[in-house]
């Protein structure tokens, strides 16, 4: 019997309970350190726990499942000390276009209802797997590095939009309250945007402005060959961006040409800025 | 030349048969693609699965509330598929349903949804279109609640204005986002608006709006003569 610990993201109590039963049940050695509703609660425990397992609900309140693990490979620490990036299972109800992105990303996910069978075959893959690990152990590092990769391939890609629905139109000019009053900010003049909880923070080189709206919202309508994103958080006007600096533990940080400030690139986009 | 005359008009005919049949064609299949999309509206996959999944869950921890939410299940499916052909209940017809698909959701969602139905006695009888409020009942938990990690209530009511009914559905979810993409032009509101204006043309109509008290999310009226 394989020990092991893992966490269970789910928005549905009933179905949270039934999961962690059926595990239990099938994987005697396996330990549930914590059971969580929203996205954002997975990012918080996976981090300060760092289970080895995480089964990971697509569609939850506030952060999806893929949202989450894609936060937590940004947030993961990447230093020889931490544990490796946690093996994911991602369960959904239905989601066509997600599962054929998974198939391809080489990433295990489960069908709800969850058959007993195919969650027998989940466990022994991931029993193998950890077995792997534990013989020859991988250095934390390259074994992230693999994550993100299987992560960075299900980001949706900048120019996505869901069939059915028309793409939105580019926003040129953006109406920032003030007070009274309203400013007008050509988007031409923006060094970058950032998230700030329910609002985003706009950057231009003179001032800064406050906008309602999220950053998930703003992003497809900003044209990706000008703005690119390199955090959850962060999307930088591409022409505003002057060098782009990596210390010695891989980090990456970019400097503006009209701006002091300095920004950090997550682990998901850092192949954007490899020499040519 | 009358043989040559006798062909053009033969083949103009023909093409204008062949033009008019096209027609025909492309309105058949517009009207079956309206049809396949407004029952997969009604049965959505990720819903009906999620239902599924929590069936299976509770046959083995408390097969009798397994039972009652199973019962639900059948008669929403029933009810949904014969809304499709496009017919009047009553009003206590409708809440009923409402009730039906509500407590399915209940079982799903646990403590996150709370409910409030509220009909009087006086209307139970009204006839309104089948499962007329179904799509802003969805709408307001999809919308609404799921995406609020606290969830919320939702309230449907009736109530008699003058010579109007006015419907509404309420929930103290997220709220309308400002300039709101999907919710005021979804498909789910559109079919509302279409199955009002082709039964009572200008004098029914629906309304969505910030919700106007403290507990916030979103309010959908919908009036139409009595």
């Amino acid at each position: 019997v394989i020990a092991a610990t893992a966490l269970i993201a789910e928005d549905e109590p009933l179905l949270a309970q039934s999961l962690q039963g059926d595990l239990e049940r099938l994987w005697p050695g396996l330990r549930i350190i914590a059971s969580v509703g929203d996205g954002q609660a997975a990012v918080e425990q996976a981090l300060a726990l760092q289970p080895q397992l995480l089964f990971l609900d697509i569609r939850m309140p506030g952060m999806s499942g893929l949202e989450a693990a894609q936060a937590l490979a940004e947030d993961w620490p990447g230093d020889s000390a931490s544990a490796p990036f946690p093996l994911i299972v991602f369960v959904t109800a239905y989601d066509q276009y997600a599962l054929q992105a998974f198939d391809h990303a080489a990433v295990d996910y489960l069908l709800k209802p969850v058959r007993d069978d195919r969650l027998a075959q989940t466990c022994s893959r991931l029993q193998t797997t950890l077995r792997q690990r534990s013989q020859a152990p991988v250095a934390a590092l390259p074994a992230l590095q693999e994550a993100v990769e299987k992560l960075r391939s299900l980001l949706p890609a900048p120019d996505f939009t869901a069939p059915g629905t028309t793409p939105p139109e580019r926003l040129r000019i953006i109406a920032a309250g003030v007070g009274a009053t309203v400013q007008m900010v050509s988007v031409d003049t923006v060094l970058y945007f950032e998230a700030a909880d329910k609002y985003v923070r706009v950057i231009t080189g003179e001032r800064e402005h406050l906008i309602r709206t999220s950053l998930r919202e703003l992003l497809p309508q900003l044209d990706p060959q000008r703005f690119w994103q390199i955090h959850r958080g962060t999307v930088v006007r591409a022409d505003a961006i002057a060098s782009a600096l990596r210390d010695e533990t891989g980090k990456c940080t970019l400097t503006l040409t009209s701006h002091p400030a300095r920004l950090s690139v997550s682990r998901l986009y850092a192949h954007r800025f490899k020499a040519m | 030349m009358i043989p040559g005359a006798a062909a053009t008009y033969f083949f103009s005919t023909r093409s204008h048969l062949a033009a008019s049949r096209a027609q025909a064609e492309r309105a058949e299949r517009l009207a079956a693609e309206q049809r396949l999309k407004l029952l997969a509206s009604q049965l959505e996959p990720h819903m009906l699965f999620n239902t599924l999944a929590n069936l299976r869950a509770l046959i083995g921890v408390d097969p009798q509330r397994a039972q009652t939410m199973l019962d639900h299940l059948i008669v929403f499916l029933r009810a949904t598929l014969e809304a499709s052909r496009s017919n009047t209940h009553p009003l206590a017809a409708e809440f009923a349903r409402l009730t039906d698909y509500l407590e399915l959701m209940q079982i799903r969602m646990g403590s996150r949804l709370q409910m409030r139905l509220t009909l009087p006695d006086e209307l139970a009888a009204r006839q309104v279109p089948a499962l007329l409020l179904q799509p802003l009942v969805e709408n307001a938990i999809k919308h609404g609640l799921e995406p609020h990690v606290r969830g919320g209530r939702i309230d449907v009511s009736a109530a008699r204005a003058g010579q109007q009914l006015v419907l509404s559905v309420r929930d103290t979810g997220a709220g309308l986002a400002p300039g709101a993409s999907g919710r005021g032009a979804g498909f789910g509101i559109e079919q509302v608006r279409e199955r009002l204006s082709a039964l009572f043309g200008p004098a029914a109509s629906l309304e969505l709006a910030a919700a106007p008290d403290a507990e916030g999310g979103t309010l959908a009226t919908l009036r139409m003569p009595l």
